[in-house]
């Protein structure tokens, strides 16, 4: 797994995300992952321009996880796929994910905790 | 005791086996002879083996005791008869047999010569005089078993050269004669309790050394007092300590219920509020932990479940279609075999790719329901996408799910400490200040000072009432002990008087009967003396009582020097001392004498045989060469002989013989003729 670059506007989003939840960046950046995979309707690869931030995807998976997202991935764009698009494609679903966390926070009251309502939205 | 018979075994000059009788049980009870046979007459020239005869007896009753270590190893030496030795043999033997009231008994003596070792056996003998069984018995035990019957001292009275028994004349003062002598007429007996009483005195004496006085006890008995009055006063002390740590007690809970009743009185306190706020920070710490934790790890996850159990479901939707898939196309393996060759066959005009494709796909059909082929099984088409192995299936399908928690009533607890702990907040901003405990805490820190002290102390006086105990158990279990040996040895003042008053009455008594022995010893040597000597040739006997020597004076009352008395004399003397100890001490022993008339004329020979050698005891072995005994002598003598045996030396066959006979044909009892 290799290295790769946030978009600028990913970074700004992923530093409010992590303003709101109070929680450090690696634990943003899995969330992103999660919310873009479960609740984007297609992964694709969007041009943005980079920011300087560089991370690498096993801040996502690592071991088993491994597997376990590269077929969840597979699963969510219907068509195999290998290592290099493999990032491309993580990094793809962190910046969805940042989009609709960004969303989601908008939509809320300044009373309201965005933790609160991940947990409501999710934990059945 | 009566020698029943001595049996050789090629030991020394006798060679083979040759036994000697000594009586004849059938002869004596059929006998009717009117004078006691009791003289066994062995005759033989020197060197013919009567010295051996005489060793013999010793050798098996006494072993190498009797002699010196010298004498013996000689004897060992020689102890094989060398006839047998040269004809390659290696053993020679001694059997001794005898009886007396307990029984019959052979004693066995084996020598080896090539290893110069002797064996030892006893067996008992049944009334046929044949070995009934051998008696197991120790070395020491057998010299116990012969001493009890003739005591080793004792046998030079018993078995002697008649040549060298006048030196007991000579040596009657010395030591070794005189216990000898006295253990014959059994005073060695008496001498023996003597020094039993003295010894059972000596270890009462010890014994009272070691009994335990009474002032030992009464000295415990005041310590014991002693102590018991320490513990007396200390226990009044632990007593007096343990009531005022319950009143001080007391008193300490009452100022403490007092000082929490000043202080739940007023509101809550600075302090308490305080320790809430400590509570409540601790708790939100908690809540706050777990939160993050939920944050940094299962909300992902949480987020991630339905897309996980979405995964699984396509996995195993999947799994199962190409299962079957694979399944199915095995049915079809014999059809597409078959088709492939077919449609390989060349047709006029040649088949179309089209048609091809038709043929097959229709003869599947055929080939389906020809071999009952249920093409139902794969119900839907399915995409497979996840290209995964056995083991990437089985991770993914075992994914763990996390678990969702009830992370909404912590967060509202969390929220709800944060509340509380902002209300005790401000209220602490506004408590009032703490009540004033002070005197009432001066009060219990000096009740608790108090309480202090009165355990330290009670402390140090129940290890003070511990060791006392202990030492009084100690003490108490000393006078017990003491007590028990007291009892144990009982008065043994008493005793040592008991026993001495024994010994003295048992010394009276040996002094008596000393008196009574040498007065008998006396009467019985005087006797002796008038019938074997000529008249008047004596007068007076006088026995020693303690030194049991021999005095005799003549007509004159002055003593005579019996020193200077000519050897046969000497030989007289001692020969009557003997026979004196023999009718005093009453024992019956079988008399062995070598040589016994060498050195005496016709008359002292004829007084020998006739009260001496015919009275002395019921068995009298004499052995003798042809010039002691002559023909008329033994014809005075053959009317008590029992039996006759001659020694004689075969110069040819090297080796003697034991012949029944003497060297003068026998007499026929007079009586009798």
């Amino acid at each position: 797994m290799a290295g790769v670059k946030l978009s600028k506007r990913g970074y700004e989003i992923l530093e409010s995300v992590m303003a709101e939840l109070e929680m450090e960046r690696p634990e943003v950046l899995r969330l992103a992952f999660a919310k873009g995979l479960t609740e984007s309707e297609v992964i694709q690869e969007i041009k943005r321009e980079h920011s300087d931030f560089e991370f690498p995807t096993s801040v996502i998976a690592k071991g088993d996880e491994v597997l376990l997202v590269k077929h969840l991935i597979i699963d969510k764009v219907q068509t195999q796929i290998d290592e290099m698009k493999l990032d491309r494609l993580i990094l793809s679903c962190i910046e969805q994910g940042l989009e609709i966390m960004d969303e989601e926070i908008k939509q809320l009251s300044k009373a309201d905790s965005y933790l609160l309502y991940l947990i409501q939205k999710h934990v059945k | 005791m009566i020698f029943e018979y001595i049996r050789f075994k090629n030991y020394r000059p006798y060679y083979g086996e040759q036994t000697m009788y000594f009586r004849d049980k059938n002869e004596e009870q059929s006998s009717s002879s009117i004078h006691k046979k009791n003289i066994i007459l062995i005759g033989g020239l020197n060197g013919h083996g009567k010295t051996s005869l005489i060793n013999s007896i010793f050798i098996c009753f006494y072993g190498r005791r009797k002699f010196k270590q010298k004498e013996y190893d000689e004897l060992m030496r020689n102890a094989v008869n060398k006839k047998h030795l040269s004809e390659g043999g290696k053993e020679g033997s001694i059997e001794l047999a005898f009886t007396d009231e307990t029984g019959s008994y052979a004693i066995e003596v084996t020598f080896n010569h090539r290893e110069l070792k002797e064996t030892r056996r006893v067996y008992e003998l049944n009334g046929e005089l044949k070995k009934v069984r051998e008696i197991a018995t120790t070395e020491q035990a057998f010299y116990e078993f012969v001493d009890q019957r003739i005591p080793m001292d004792v046998s030079q009275f018993f078995i002697f050269d008649a040549e060298k028994i006048r030196d007991l004349v000579g040596e009657q003062e010395q030591s070794e004669t005189i216990r000898a002598i006295q253990r014959v007429v059994s005073l060695e007996l008496y001498n023996q309790l003597l020094k039993d009483l003295d010894h059972i005195s000596r270890e009462l004496t010890n014994d009272l050394k070691k009994q335990v006085k009474d002032e030992d006890i009464k000295d415990l008995f005041g310590r014991l007092e002693e102590i018991n009055e320490k513990l007396d006063r200390f226990e009044n002390d632990e007593k007096q300590v343990n009531e005022q740590l319950v009143a001080l007690s007391e008193e300490e809970l009452a100022l403490q219920r007092e000082r929490r009743q000043m202080i739940s009185s007023s509101s809550a306190t600075k302090q308490q509020l305080n320790r809430w706020i400590g509570e409540y920070e601790q708790k939100l710490k908690h809540h706050k932990d777990f939160l993050k934790k939920f944050k940094e790890k299962d909300l992902q996850q949480l987020i991630l479940l339905p897309a996980i159990r979405d995964l699984k479901q396509k996995l195993k939707r999947e799994k199962e279609y190409l299962e079957a898939k694979y399944r199915e196309e095995l049915q079809f393996v014999d059809y597409d075999n078959f088709i492939v060759k077919l449609l390989e066959v060349k047709t006029d005009p040649p088949l179309t790719e089209k048609q091809k494709i038709h043929l097959k796909m229709n003869g599947r059909e055929i080939w389906a329901r020809l071999n009952n082929i249920q093409r139902n099984v794969l119900k839907e088409q399915v995409q497979v996408i996840h290209d995964v192995s056995n083991k990437d299936y089985q991770t993914l399908i075992n994914y763990p799910e996390a678990r969702s928690r009830d992370i909404k009533s912590e967060i509202e607890q969390m929220k709800k400490a944060e509340e509380m702990l902002r209300r005790y907040q401000s209220q602490l901003e506004d408590a009032p200040d703490e009540i004033d405990t002070s005197e009432i805490d001066e009060k219990i820190k000096m009740c608790n000072r108090r309480l202090g002290e009165l355990r330290a102390a009670k402390k140090q006086l129940y290890t003070l009432i511990r060791k006392l105990r202990d030492e009084r158990s100690r003490i108490q279990s000393e006078i017990t002990k003491k007590e028990q040996e007291k009892n144990k040895l009982g008065p043994i003042e008493q005793k040592i008087d008991l026993t001495n008053r024994l010994r003295d009455a048992i010394q009276e008594f040996i002094d008596r009967v000393t008196l009574l022995k040498a007065k008998q010893l006396k009467l019985a040597v005087e006797a002796i003396i008038e019938q074997m000597f000529r008249k008047n040739e004596f007068g007076k006997v006088e026995f020693h009582p303690e030194k049991f020597t021999l005095k005799i004076y003549d007509q004159e009352g002055k003593e005579v020097d019996l020193m200077s008395r000519s050897e046969g004399e000497k030989q007289l003397i001692a020969l009557a001392m003997i026979w004196a100890l023999t009718k005093v001490s009453e024992t019956q022993i079988p008399f062995v004498i070598d040589t016994p008339l060498a050195r005496l004329d016709s008359i002292h020979r004829s007084n020998l045989v006739n009260y001496y050698f015919t009275k002395l005891s019921d068995q009298v072995i004499i052995l003798s060469t042809d010039t002691e005994i002559t023909q008329d002598f033994y014809e005075e003598l053959s009317p008590f002989i029992k039996k006759s045996y001659l020694l004689t030396f075969d110069e040819q066959e090297k080796y003697t013989k034991i012949e029944e006979g003497y060297f003068f044909k026998k007499v026929t009892d007079p009586w009798l003729a």
